[in-house]
């Protein structure tokens, strides 16, 4: 294995520990917990408010534009990562620097015109 | 780098007129109508549609800073692209602005979506990379599945948008996982890259991989059959200027796109040798796509489906075209056919889709041929120029769309490396049934008593804009010297190919951090 | 150890994209799209192990983050009980689908069983083992690739128009 993978062993050992904490918890209560099984212990809350309707129901699809905009901005700043690491890098060649500082200026400027037509169009309000 | 700028000018334009134009509809009044946003777009165009002529003039540019030199050729083949896909767009904003009013959907962005799907379509045409191909053909795609849906209160466009964005992206799929095999195979996705390879090493399997993923992926785009399927539905739920985009422009870019990538990249002789080659399954599939595309169109009640499958099977005629194209020296398209018949195509059906947009009103749509009825004794200009229209896509002379047809044909009774005389017999008998189905529009128009009073919308610049396609499509189909030189300047000349942007150099050129930080 | 981790990875992947769709958690679209964030996982280990760092590192971000958000802002928006689907019927076009995906299956085995064709090694490749780390990508995407990055925005910018037109309530 290369030592760039290596790197990744305690994100195993982490994702490991995490699923059997959460497994063994989740069993021990499954074995050792009480169960009494009736209406009242099965209502979503016991001894409280009488249930009027089911909980499941649908969302506003005003959520979903908050959600795209959401991926998109996200996209946005995932190309930010690899121009982040290598710009100290890219600064000690003078020719190549303000290439460097130009093109992530513009993509964030052409971005940034998005976000401008989005507050004026009035999308991050909640209308 | 200046030069490269200047050279890179229409591009930049249709981007800057695009972002501009969104501006302006924020920042505007917003109960001002929006029709000056549209007179700006078309303004902004022209400004790009004439620094393309003078790029075209000087014959082709030659991109020296390596970053625009990997990702973008700008040789005439390109920059025929771009005044087609230019003067389309142009002729659909001017289609727009009194059509959007009537359907109740007149918001601004219609505009910069054309701008930018144009934008899109330029990158296709003039990508030296398969990245850079993908990325255009996705703006493209993109702005132009929200086009489709753009009169949202109708369930027809919604219906459009949704069947157009579900196969647009499969297709994409497709176009992708070609390209990976693309870049596994050569370990580049520049086309020179590619072909380069190609030229030493047999493509193999692998070749054939990329051959059927990539054949997919364009015949989505190109909508040849059997990939035709969602055609009728997105072109009769779209707005009717956007179907006309669609046909004349998101095609064209379509079939640029389809010859540069399969001349250049896969034009090599190993790739004719395959158990599956690219040009035989092009030749089927121009024979089937022409022959449905027709008879499906024959028994057609509304005009906007016709024109539909009339599309489909054009495709199939410009099919034939890119089957006898052959690469020269792997860069070059020969057969100049295949540009004059996109010319003739790419005009005629957006000016037919132009007029049909008069006959939208209220935001209803309900154009059967019942409703063409005596359209010539209510609007005379408007049933003439459907009349030239007709004829061009039939291929009667004197319009473009004959000589189209004349010289793709004479180009594929030429080629040499294959015979294609089957091919062309099968598409003159297809050009005979679709007189039929063209003739019939024009029976209607002119022949037949109006049913009832239908409301049409009049506007000025929609009437310009089916002027104007009329007016070229009759003076290229008459005087055809001077496009006839255009198209056979943008088939051959390409200066890239001479200066062979060798590859392996160029990538490593703008590296300033080859070297691993440790 | 190389081998214990891609078997272990690999089977996950395929168990938990299979719960996907497949019931007991296929039934319920919140479970599958919960099982879809595992598969994702899985996948991005897979991506390690093919030292393609960064798309690991996007898998998580990306997919198992902000597109997983969105199949549930989905699911939840359009709320489908499975009374409203009716009992599954078999149809024509399940029944060509399975014959597709057999078919497909069947070739691929073929071929990796075979041991040729595919599984010759890609020739012109760089091979190091930088070859997927953030900084080679990074290096890559803003010097070669400097035109189709700055489109990207443009591409973005379209899809944050196209989500405005089609989803907004009030335009």
């Amino acid at each position: 294995m290369l030592d760039s993978q290596i790197e990744y062993i305690p994100v195993l050992i982490m994702l490991a520990i995490c699923s059997a904490a959460i497994g063994g918890m989740l069993t021990l209560n499954f074995l050792l917990g009480p169960k009494r099984k009736n209406a009242i212990k099965n209502a979503p809350f016991e001894s409280g408010e009488k249930q009027i309707h089911s909980p499941k129901r649908r969302f506003s699809v005003k959520f979903y534009l908050v959600g795209i905009f959401f991926i998109v901005f996200d996209i946005e700043a995932v190309f930010l990562f690899p121009w982040a690491t290598l710009y100290r890098q890219w600064l000690r060649d003078p020719a190549f620097a303000w290439v460097a500082f130009g093109e992530m200026f513009l993509f964030l400027g052409i971005l940034s015109l998005g976000l401008v037509y989005v507050w004026r169009r009035g999308a991050l309000e909640w209308d | 780098m200046a030069a490269d700028l200047a050279h890179l000018s229409p591009l930049l334009i249709v981007c800057c007129v695009g972002l501009g134009i969104l501006l302006l509809d924020v920042f505007a009044d917003p109960k001002q109508p929006k029709t000056f946003i549209g007179y700006v777009a078309v303004v902004g165009l022209l400004v790009a549609l004439a620094a393309t002529g003078w790029l075209f003039a000087t014959g082709g540019v030659l991109l020296t800073q390596p970053y625009f030199a990997v990702a973008l050729t700008l040789d005439p083949f390109a920059l025929f692209g771009f005044a087609l896909i230019l003067v389309v767009a142009i002729l659909t904003t001017l289609a727009s602005v009194h059509y959007l009013p009537s359907q109740r959907c007149e918001w601004g962005e219609y505009y910069s979506l054309v701008v930018f799907a144009s934008l899109g379509m330029m990158v296709m045409v003039a990508a030296a990379d398969l990245i850079t191909m993908f990325v255009g053909l996705e703006i493209m795609s993109v702005a132009i599945y929200v086009l489709a849906g753009f009169k949202r209160q109708s369930p027809f466009a919604i219906e459009a948008a949704m069947k157009y964005f579900f196969l647009g992206a499969f297709a994409t799929g497709f176009l992708l996982y070609g390209l990976a095999f693309v870049y596994g195979a050569t370990g580049s996705t520049n086309l020179n890259v590619v072909a380069e390879h190609f030229a030493k090493n047999d493509p193999g399997l692998y070749g054939i991989v990329i051959v059927i993923m990539m054949i997919v992926a364009f015949g989505f785009k190109i909508a040849a059959v059997p990939f035709h399927m969602w055609t009728p539905d997105v072109y009769e739920g779209s707005p009717s200027p956007i179907a006309g985009l669609m046909a004349g422009g998101v095609k064209t870019a379509a079939f640029l796109a389809l010859a540069r990538v399969f001349l250049t990249a896969f034009g090599g002789a190993d790739f004719e040798n395959l158990a599956i080659s690219w040009r035989e399954v092009f030749y089927w599939l121009a024979i089937l796509t022409m022959t449905v595309g027709n008879i499906l169109a024959v028994v057609q009640q509304n005009v906007k489906r016709m024109l539909a499958y009339s599309s489909i099977s054009h495709a199939g005629y410009i099919l034939i075209g890119i089957v006898a194209s052959r690469s020269v020296d792997g860069g070059a398209v020969a057969g100049s056919g295949l540009f004059f018949y996109l010319l003739a195509y790419a005009l005629s059906s957006v000016g037919a889709f132009a007029v049909v947009s008069m006959l939208g009103k209220d935001g209803e749509e309900d154009i059967t041929y019942g409703n063409l009825a005596g359209f010539a004794y209510r609007h005379g200009f408007a049933a003439l120029c459907m009349v030239i229209f007709m004829a061009s896509l039939a291929g009667i002379p004197p319009t473009a769309g004959f000589l189209g047809k004349y010289l793709v044909f004479t180009d594929a009774l030429a080629a040499t490396h294959m015979n294609l005389l089957p091919l062309v017999l099968v598409a003159v008998v297809n050009s005979m049934i679709g007189v039929y189905y063209y003739l019939k529009v024009i029976v209607f128009m002119y022949m037949r008593e109006p049913r009832r009073e239908f409301e049409t919308i009049r506007s000025v610049p929609m009437g310009i804009a089916f002027g104007l396609a009329a007016l070229v499509v009759v003076v290229c189909g008459s005087f055809p010297d001077t496009t006839i030189r255009w198209s056979a300047k943008a088939a051959t000349g390409n200066p890239s190919a001479d200066s062979a942007i060798s590859a392996a150099s160029v990538i490593d050129v703008p590296a300033p951090v080859a070297t691993t930080a440790k | 150890m190389e081998q214990v981790i891609f078997w272990i990875l690999a089977i996950g992947t395929v168990a938990s994209s299979v719960a996907v769709i497949v019931p007991p958690m296929g039934r319920n679209p919140v479970h599958g799209a919960l099982s879809l964030v595992v598969a994702f996982f899985f996948l991005a280990g897979l991506y390690v192990m093919l030292v393609a760092h960064l798309v690991a590192v996007l898998q998580v971000l990306i997919y198992a983050g902000a597109i997983v958000v969105l199949f549930l802002f989905v699911i939840m928006l359009l709320n489908i009980q499975s009374e409203d689907l009716g009992h599954p019927r078999p149809t024509i076009s399940k029944l060509i689908g399975v014959i597709a995906v057999g078919f497909v299956s069947i070739v691929l085995i073929g071929f990796i069983l075979k041991d040729k064709g595919m599984a010759e090694p890609p020739v012109g490749l760089p091979s190091d083992s930088t070859f997927g780390t953030v900084k080679t990508v990074g290096n890559l995407l803003y010097t070669s690739y400097i035109v189709p990055f700055e489109l990207t925005s443009i591409l973005l910018l379209v899809a944050v128009i196209g989500a405005v037109i089609m989803a907004k309530r009030r335009l």
